[in-house]
């Protein structure tokens, strides 16, 4: 009896145990980071990818995770986190805005600042202004309208393609161009703006 | 039709990068930053543990593996015989000692299975190699390049020879990079040994080279530096990074430039060679991410304006200078 449980189980559904393992260690990570980006705190942002991760299981018969696993949980975070959102709104949701913008800042992790050390010797020269330009590129994402923001860090930090994101945000491709377009258009007006003023 | 509009939006885009330096900067900084809480290896796997709990698969991941173990130990007397049986047939013919060979050409990947039902995704320009005896004494192969294992569970173990680091598993999916000197641009000695990295995806792993064995688990890797003798790791948090080829994706780490060169030559089919003045650029590091590349000039030219260096196309590809650059 266990062993026809055990054959209609794996057979039955195409994703299985070690499938629904392989993306949650893949996806996981980033996307209670993406959930953290909408509500503001880690233990909202991982309840809410777990309830994903239940539901996908759930809708595993009805779900085809071949053709985009990724861009579906994306999706889904984003509903629950704007559901989320829509449901505590009456509480300061001007303060947990700022708090917010403050948290991604604070915990900001330079993509080399870890192996800044070995290359250290190399690098020498130019790492200093190159961090500061991180930096300062990241302060102005965190500025930039929600939707242009969104897109932009969909793209630049989750490695989404124009399709995947405007599968998730439920837009046309051609407003995902656009939204990436005025986006590095306002980061480049504040970085010359930013240098015109230390001249 | 709606393919074709949505490939030409961000072809569009991507032409308008190239024409805009001042985007291309924000554009490449932005996608090199990782922003939010990095969670630890642990928070994952205890958050995974607590899903499947609540999803009520927990156990019968378990259930499955005991029976097939019971399987396999009553189906072994036969195998063994068969083994010895056909080692004579094959000392007798000669036939077996010539490997199996599977070369990948560059500027493409592929997917092989194994006689044992393993299957290999391998990297532009790799190499994998096994005995026609595959399976029946050992499971053993040689790789030189990249490759994922997806290895199937049987009590054989499965080893992997790889510039002389050995990776030992019985049933698991795990990453292997390593590449030879082949193509090093001032040694060109295939008998150097480069870095090789291990990434489990799946299961645990053993690595062994010059003397040292580490245990690497779901989600760590470790790396061999023959240079230095040393064996570092486990260490979490590259399963992206490793991983990215699998999609077409470039994930670069602070690398050194003559390495990069090397995965673009592969991933791309061209030759990058170097002029005499800039040779002392190539241990130079750096990083960067493109989720999917589809210019190799575009890339080339990122790396330049970064390292002040100037490329030009030659007749075998591309050929790399001092950045002074007159255009």
């Amino acid at each position: 009896m266990v062993q026809n449980f055990v054959l209609s189980d794996t057979n039955k559904h195409s994703l299985d145990k070690l499938r629904i393992e392989e993306i949650f260690r893949e996806l996981y990570p980033a996307l209670v980071n993406y959930a953290v980006r909408f509500v503001g705190d880690v233990q909202t942002g991982k309840d809410l990818v777990q309830d994903t991760f239940v539901a996908l299981w759930q809708n595993r018969n009805k779900t085809d995770i071949h053709t985009g696993v990724r861009s579906y949980l994306y999706k889904s975070v984003r509903n629950r986190a704007l559901n989320y959102l829509r449901d505590v709104k009456s509480v300061d949701s001007l303060d947990q805005k700022d708090w917010r913008k403050e948290n991604v800042i604070a915990s900001g992790r330079l993509g080399s600042g870890s192996e800044a050390d070995n290359g250290a010797e190399e690098e020498e020269k130019s790492a200093g202004s190159i961090e500061q330009k991180m930096k300062l590129v990241i302060m102005w994402i965190q500025e930039l309208p929600d939707r242009q923001k969104e897109a932009f860090e969909l793209s630049r930090f989750d490695g989404l393609t124009h399709s995947e994101i405007a599968g998730v945000m439920a837009i046309s491709e051609k407003t995902v161009n656009n939204h990436l377009i005025a986006a590095l258009k306002s980061i480049k007006q504040k970085q010359q703006d930013h240098f015109n003023n230390l001249n | 039709m709606k393919d074709s509009a949505e490939r030409s939006e961000s072809e569009q885009f991507l032409k308008l990068l190239h024409e805009n330096p001042g985007f291309q900067e924000i554009w490449d900084l932005s996608g090199t930053v990782h922003v939010g809480q990095k969670l630890s290896q642990r928070d994952v796997e205890s958050d995974l543990e607590a899903l499947l709990g609540k999803l009520g698969i927990d156990g019968s991941g378990k259930t499955s593996s005991t029976q097939n173990q019971s399987l396999t130990l009553l189906k072994r007397p036969f195998t063994t015989f068969l083994a010895a049986a056909l080692l004579l047939l094959a000392i007798g013919t000669g036939y077996f000692i010539v490997p199996n060979q599977t070369v990948v050409p560059y500027g493409e990947t592929a997917m092989i299975t194994l006689p044992d039902g393993s299957t290999v995704e391998l990297n532009s320009g790799s190499t994998l190699e096994y005995s026609r005896l595959f399976g029946l004494l050992n499971r053993s192969v040689t790789l030189n390049g990249e490759g994922y294992f997806d290895v199937k569970k049987n009590d054989r173990p499965f080893q992997i020879e790889s510039n002389q680091v050995f990776t030992e598993v019985l049933g698991t999916s795990f990453n292997i990079k390593s590449w030879n000197g082949t193509n090093d641009p001032f040694t060109e000695n295939a008998s150097i040994p480069g870095q090789t990295e291990v990434t489990v995806t799946n299961g645990k792993v053993s690595v062994k080279a010059g003397g040292r064995v580490i245990q690497l688990e779901q989600g760590e890797s470790g790396a061999w530096n023959p240079d230095a003798m040393l064996m570092s790791g486990p260490d979490t948090g590259h399963l992206t990074h490793a991983l990215a080829w699998r999609n077409n994706a470039l994930s670069f780490q602070n690398e050194r430039l003559m390495d990069i060169f090397r995965t673009l030559e592969r991933r791309f089919d061209v030759k990058i060679t170097w002029s005499k003045d800039v040779e002392h650029l190539a241990v130079n590091r750096m990083t960067a991410y493109y989720s999917a590349p589809l210019h190799l000039d575009r890339i080339l030219k990122d790396i330049s304006t970064v390292k002040s260096l100037h490329f030009s196309r030659s007749s075998e590809g591309y050929h790399i200078q001092t950045g002074t650059v007159n255009h």
